[in-house]
């Protein structure tokens, strides 16, 4: 694989990066478009704008990063850690987020439509604004 | 039914990327047309970085692909032409104020035929011989087209009334 540089803008397209240390990164705008990001650690990262559409984040950990505005749609995030993140205006349609930590995440004004989201954990998340049609919740909740 | 070896699931995999990364692309279109969407041009240039990888793949690598998705994906695809149109034909007495949702099916009946016409032409094979193509409902595809046409004349003749 041709070595890409990682950094704001970055172009990650389909890049392998499993396990990597990504912690506190800017990645701002980049493209990371189906990219292997599996139980990556991008704690406090800086994604905000990035172009993540049909990446695999399961197992990642997000807390406190900077998803503003970023295309997650169609991405892999089971078990991700998205704990206190910010996904403000964040685009996650059909993304699967079964069993994900959102606690305390800011979601406002993201779209949330057809997301899976069974098994997520919501406590305190902001959720002003999102757009949840179609998405799958807890059958416990959905029938609530 | 042909072996699906690692190269063949990569291709696969890579196909259904593409479906995904269309289909987003089309949102992008019906929200703002003209590639006005901030996020239209990155899904074409996925589109394409898809299609350059899949044409990377060596012939016999292709063709084995070739004969997994006639196998597997082609009824598959063969019934939702046909669901598609079902749809389409229903909505279409119902339609005023949702032309976006037929042009977004239209979109998905053309997509799907287009591929099947493709992977056949490539293996040389009669596109919509009936025999080879199984629709849900017995139909085939000039049957499908006249129904889209019909589908499509109860519309515009509904818009103009």
């Amino acid at each position: 694989m041709t070595k890409r540089k990682a950094g704001p803008g970055a172009d990650l397209f389909h890049a392998r990066l499993s396990g990597q240390d990504l912690s506190g990164t800017d990645l701002h705008g980049a493209n990371m478009a189906l990219a292997n990001l599996k139980d990556c650690k991008m704690a406090e990262a800086r994604l905000g704008g990035a172009f993540l559409f049909a990446a695999n984040l399961s197992g990642a950990d997000l807390s406190g990063a900077d998803l503003s505005n970023a295309d997650l749609s169609e991405a892999d995030l089971f078990g991700a850690n998205l704990a206190g993140a910010n996904l403000h205006g964040a685009d996650l349609r059909r993304a699967n987020l079964s069993v994900t930590n959102l606690r305390g995440a800011r979601l406002s004004d993201s779209n949330l439509r057809d997301t899976i989201l069974k098994g997520a954990d919501m406590t305190d998340a902001q959720l002003d604004g999102a757009d949840l049609t179609g998405a799958v919740l807890d059958e416990d909740e959905a029938s609530a | 039914m042909p072996q699906m070896n690692e190269q063949v699931r990569l291709l696969v995999g890579l196909e259904n990327l593409l479906v995904k990364a269309r289909r987003r692309f089309r949102e992008c279109e019906r929200e703002e047309p003209g590639e006005q969407h901030p996020r239209a041009a990155q899904y074409r240039q996925v589109i394409e970085r898809i299609s350059d990888e899949m044409r990377g793949a060596d012939a016999a690598t292709f063709k084995a692909y070739l004969e997994y998705l006639e196998s597997t994906l082609l009824p598959r695809m063969a019934r939702k032409v046909d669901e598609t149109l079902d749809t389409m034909v229903e909505q279409a007495a119902r339609i005023v104020d949702e032309r976006h949702h037929l042009n977004e099916m239209r979109a998905e009946y053309t997509d799907a035929l287009d591929r099947i016409r493709t992977v056949r032409e490539r293996l040389g094979r009669d596109p919509f011989k009936p025999q080879n193509v199984k629709f849900g409902l017995g139909t085939h595809p000039p049957h499908a087209d006249r129904r889209l046409r019909d589908a499509f004349d109860l519309v515009k003749g509904y818009l103009r009334s």
